[in-house]
């Protein structure tokens, strides 16, 4: 069965819940492809940024060199001016390490390094910006990373002059460290050959001064550098220890073979992305749960009254008559609940009318039965004491009197036993009954009743004796009971067989008769107390024989067809005979 | 050769100082797990600077320097002078041990330090008086002060007689092993091996690829980067040593106090700190340890100058002139000698050199080798240089360096300087503390009026260490000088073998 609370449950998930988790999912969607796409945007803004001050930086010192170019070439100055102004532009701008003036072959011809300049020329291949060449980056004696700026200040090719300073980019260091993207994203930077020049993160600075060597493995973000291009400018990369997805984002560096790099770990870069899933998800599942949990309350409110009513509607068919609904609102419910109660009171009602009717026809059944069964045994006696009086002096009559009260008063007396054993048990002795002599003897007995009524009573013993555990008299009396009614139910002409059965370890008594056989919806009545097929008597001697017989440990059944006849069959257990105490 | 020993020697020296400043106080105890193997990296050092720096580590003096200069008894127990001042009684600990197992007594003692009674001259004699005391016979009453014992390191041939907290268990590789019958605890650290690298850069890297996880000298220029780096921690010090540019007195014009004078004034030593050591370092008032506690402080400060120095040189005569066309227009020239290869001096040379050419001097730069600068400062063939003079944290250096040398006395250069002398000897017979307060003074009046070099810096370095290793420090103090103390930092991972 599909309860009702299903039903609705279904009902609110289609209606509401479906609906709201398929908005939630698209909006979760759309939220984390915007955010992301503006987070990656974010940082390949930051990176570009990056790349355009580390142009700014070498541009700014392309500039003094430029700048110490023009000085140097527009006035005739003497070798030890030269010297003196070179040495003034290390002290004044620390970042060079050395300025120094080469020939085309590379020789220093003034410097402002004591002991000679180690300044280089630069190779065909680096980069110029606005005339000022950047060499590749090398790593100076204290691992700092060192470039050499060179500016043609006269000459063609094979007799040029150059003007070289050696650009420690320890100041490009320092301005990388500042770099910071949320809290943990850091920024780094590779020139041309991928060799890391800055790193942002302490922990991996020590990868600029390994940069190169063979005992470290290549930086993760290194190679992304294969990968990287304009357009392709972020990758998705697991970095770090422990390991945790990144998001890198490259720029190059204008006019110059360098990538600054922008790392940043994805839990913190996607975090508000993240966050926001996790609000859209926790409001819809708040909503969620606000919906089924008011859905459950107000279907609940609503299905609980039912549960009322069929709780009451089962409690009557319990019998619990006194049971009654309280049903609020001002519904369909409430009036179902109001009309519950009143056909209720309406069957207590009736209930009480069908006991005082039931009340009124026993009392009259039984008042009918004793007027019938004593009223002869009465008559009989009154109609002895006139005739006594005149033929008192008769002694034969007196005697004739005498059995005549004696048996009335006999009959009166067990029509009050009947009663009597109606509410108590009745008191039996057991002794080991031959079935064939006791059943026998009643026959016997029943034979003028037979006659008088115009049917037939024949007996047919089973062939071998069997044994009953029961009281003689008591026995006798279930049946009497029965040959007598089968003779009250038969009309004259009929046919009464009372039989036996031995069987192994049961002894059946059949009466049997040709009457006109009882109806079946009275059948199973027939054994209850006060109930009878006939117009007159109490109808206890049916109730009074089962009640012998289940006392006995046997049991008594009918059979019947209106018009045919029945049969009563009663069954006992078989027991072994003891002769020497054995009766009947 | 004699420049660089004398370097390396004063590096030694000031390292012992540091030990024994750093051995005066409560001694600590190793934690319970016991520290792997230091490995310490040297750089740009002579050849002979691991056995010096072995020396740091394996030997100790009677007594040592403290930060402010007092004695913190070593391996003496007391120092007792005698009624005349001629003589110091010396009673040895009783708790120490040879690394050879045997405790120490007072004839094996004076026997290893009369071998270097020519580091004191004004001791004439050591010997034991029984087999806890030993006496020291001095020249001159009170010449030399208990603390200057410091400069009398007990050791000897036999590297079984020593008694610091490692003892030598190889010197090539130089290797050290824990010695825990040191008297004042067990080392934290079961071995010391020492590395020699050629640059820097090497060293560096080494410690990078953790090859070595200490590191004895960080460059000036690369402080800052170790200290962003994340494993790794710098523990600056400042070392005992001055920046000094040192006249030849007999140079014809350096000779002229004005002009020294005029050169003192023209020095602006803040721009030497700020821009020559990128602020690691601190100005020079004159030879002496500014936290020693006779120092004068306040009494002498610097005054930088120039145009009181253009007057003072325009009243000597000296006037701007041409010389020739490769050289420029001067009041004088002279050439300055530094050590090449060494960027320390060369940053701070060329700023002199802006610094007096702004008065009209011609201070020319004369970088040289090790051997070369040797030679020529012990031949007196110099105009001037700029050279790191050892200060240490007593007072005798002074008196070493700057008194005109006596008769048969090892000199490694020759200055010509004589006009401190007598102060200096005021010095060092000086014997109350008021008395060393009022010498000190004068010593330090008498080279400000008469100056035999234009003092300019005390260096601040650093060395630097594994993080995963806790190292007792003091703000400025000498780390090595705890190094023996040294343990594994709590809740740190455990550094790589």
């Amino acid at each position: 069965m599909r309860r009702i609370t299903s039903r609705f449950m279904m009902l609110i998930a289609t209606a509401a819940v479906l609906p709201l988790v398929v908005y939630g999912i698209v909006s979760i969607g759309r939220l984390k492809e915007g955010t992301e796409r503006s987070v990656r945007e974010g940082n390949l803004e930051a990176a570009k940024q990056v790349a355009s001050q580390l142009r700014l930086y070498v541009e700014n010192n392309a500039r003094i060199l430029r700048s110490l170019g023009e000085e140097l070439s527009s006035t005739a100055l003497a070798t030890w001016q030269q010297s003196r102004i070179l040495s003034n532009h290390v002290l004044e701008f620390p970042e060079f390490r050395e300025i120094s003036i080469l020939d085309a072959t590379g020789r220093g011809v003034v410097t402002s390094r004591q002991g000679g300049a180690q300044a280089k020329l630069p190779p065909v291949r680096d980069r110029a910006t606005h005339g000022v060449h950047v060499a590749d980056v090398f790593m100076d004696d204290d691992s700092l990373p060192t470039t050499d700026l060179s500016l043609r200040l006269a000459g063609d090719n094979d007799h040029a002059v150059w003007l070289v300073g050696r650009l420690s980019l320890e100041e490009l260091w320092r301005f990388v460290d500042r770099v910071h993207v949320g809290k943990e994203g850091y920024a780094l930077v590779f020139a041309g050959n991928e060799r890391l020049i800055a790193h942002g993160d302490p922990a991996k600075k020590r990868q600029v001064a390994l940069a190169g060597t063979e005992q470290v493995s290549p930086l993760p973000e290194a190679e992304i550098l294969a990968e990287w291009t304009a357009d392709q400018p972020t990758f998705h990369k697991v970095f770090g220890d422990p390991p945790a997805e990144s998001l890198a984002t490259g720029a190059r560096v204008p006019d110059l073979n360098w990538i600054a790099m922008v790392v940043q770990p994805t839990s913190e870069a996607f975090a508000v992305s993240a966050q926001m899933q996790r609000q859209l998800v926790a409001a819809i599942a708040i909503a969620l749960l606000g919906t089924v949990v008011v859905g459950w309350i107000w279907a609940r409110s609503f299905i609980t009254r039912i549960f009322a009513l069929t709780a009451a509607t089962r409690a009557l068919a319990a019998g619990r008559m006194e049971e009654r609904v309280s049903i609020g609102g001002r519904d369909e419910i409430h009036q179902l609940g109001e009309s519950f109660n009143s056909m209720a009171d309406r069957l207590v009602e009736l209930q009480e009318d069908v006991r005082k009717q039931e009340r009124q026809a026993m009392f009259g059944r039984i008042a009918a039965g004793l007027v019938h069964d004593l009223s002869h045994p009465i008559q009989n006696i009154g109609n002895s004491c006139k005739l006594i009086v005149k033929m008192f002096d008769d002694y034969e009559y007196r005697e004739t009197f005498k059995r005549t009260v004696e048996r009335e008063m006999v009959m009166i007396k067990r029509v009050l036993d009947d009663l009597r054993n109606i509410a108590r048990p009745i008191p039996l002795e057991r002794f080991p009954v031959e079935v064939r002599h006791s059943v026998g003897e009643v026959v016997e007995s029943m034979q003028q009743h037979a006659e008088t009524a115009g049917v037939t009573l024949q007996f047919d013993p089973s062939v071998e004796p069997a044994f009953v555990e029961g009281d003689v008299f008591a026995l006798g009396r279930v049946y009497r009971n029965l040959i007598l009614n089968a003779i009250q139910a038969t009309a004259p002409g009929g046919l009464i067989t009372v039989s036996t059965e031995a069987r192994a370890d049961r002894v059946l008594v059949l009466v049997k008769d040709t009457g006109c056989g009882i109806p079946p919806d009275r059948l199973a009545a027939i054994f209850e107390d006060f109930v009878t097929t006939k117009r007159r008597g109490l109808g206890l001697g049916l109730a009074i024989s089962r009640k012998i017989v289940e006392q006995l440990g046997g049991h008594i059944t009918v059979t019947s067809e209106v018009g045919k006849g029945t049969t009563f069959v009663v069954d006992f257990p078989r027991t072994r005979p003891r002769p020497m105490l054995a009766a009947g | 050769m004699i420049a660089t020993r004398v370097r390396a020697s004063f590096c030694f020296i000031a390292g012992l100082a540091a030990v024994s400043a750093a051995c005066s106080g409560e001694a600590l105890r190793a934690g319970p797990a016991e520290p792997p193997t230091v490995k310490i990296g040297l750089s740009n050092a002579g050849a002979n600077s691991t056995t010096l720096l072995a020396g740091l580590f394996t030997s100790e003096p009677l007594v040592a320097a403290a930060w402010d200069g007092r004695p913190a008894y070593r391996l003496a127990e007391s120092i007792e002078e005698s009624d005349d001042r001629r003589a110091l009684t010396v009673t040895l600990r009783r708790d120490v041990k040879f690394h050879n197992g045997e405790p120490i007594t007072a004839p094996v003692v004076s026997d290893l330090l009369r071998r270097k009674l020519g580091r004191l001259p004004q001791i004439t004699a050591i010997s034991a008086l029984d087999e806890h005391h030993l006496q020291i016979t001095l020249r001159k009453a009170s010449s030399v002060k208990p603390v200057d014992l410091s400069r009398l390191i007990v050791d000897g041939g036999d590297v079984g007689l020593r008694t610091g907290p490692f003892r030598l268990a190889s010197s090539n590789p130089m290797v050290l092993e824990a010695f825990n019958e040191y008297y004042q605890g067990r080392p934290g650290p079961q071995r010391i091996e020492i590395r020699q690298y050629a640059t820097h850069r090497a060293a560096w890297t080494a410690m990078m690829r953790h090859d070595i996880n200490v590191l004895h000298e960080v460059s000036r220029d690369a402080i800052e980067f170790v200290e962003a780096g994340g494993d790794i921690r710098s523990y600056p010090l400042l070392r005992p040593y001055y920046t000094a540019l040192v006249f030849n007195a007999r140079h014809p014009v350096l000779q002229r106090r004005e002009v020294r004078l005029a050169i003192n004034e023209a020095i602006d030593r803040d721009e030497l700190v700020q821009n020559g050591m990128r602020g690691h370092g601190m100005v020079a008032e004159g030879p002496f340890w500014p936290y020693h506690w006779a120092y004068p402080h306040d009494r002498f400060p610097v005054a930088f100058n120039p145009e009181a120095a253009k007057l003072r040189l325009d009243g000597a005569g000296l006037k701007v002139s041409a010389r020739s066309a490769e050289q420029m227009p001067s009041r004088l020239a002279f050439t300055c000698l530094i050590l090449s290869g060494d960027d320390r001096f060369e940053r701070i040379a060329l700023l002199v050199q802006r610094q007096l050419y702004a008065i009209g001097i011609d201070m020319r730069i004369a970088p040289l080798s090790a051997p070369d600068i040797t030679k020529r400062l012990g031949a007196g063939d110099f105009d001037a240089f700029i050279l790191e003079a050892v200060g240490g944290r007593i007072l005798s250096w002074a008196y070493d360096f700057w008194h005109s040398p006596l008769p048969g006395a090892d000199v490694s250069f020759r200055t010509g300087y004589v006009a401190a002398d007598r102060a200096l000897d005021r010095l060092q017979v000086a014997d109350t503390d008021d008395e060393v307060r009022e010498a000190l003074a004068d010593v330090m009046h008498v080279m400000r009026n008469d100056p035999p070099a234009a003092f300019l810096v005390w260096p601040r370095e650093a060395r630097a260490a594994d993080i995963s290793f806790e190292i007792p420090h003091e703000v400025d103090r000498d780390v090595f000088g705890t190094l023996w103390q040294l343990k594994l930092a709590s809740q740190s991972p455990v550094p790589r073998p």
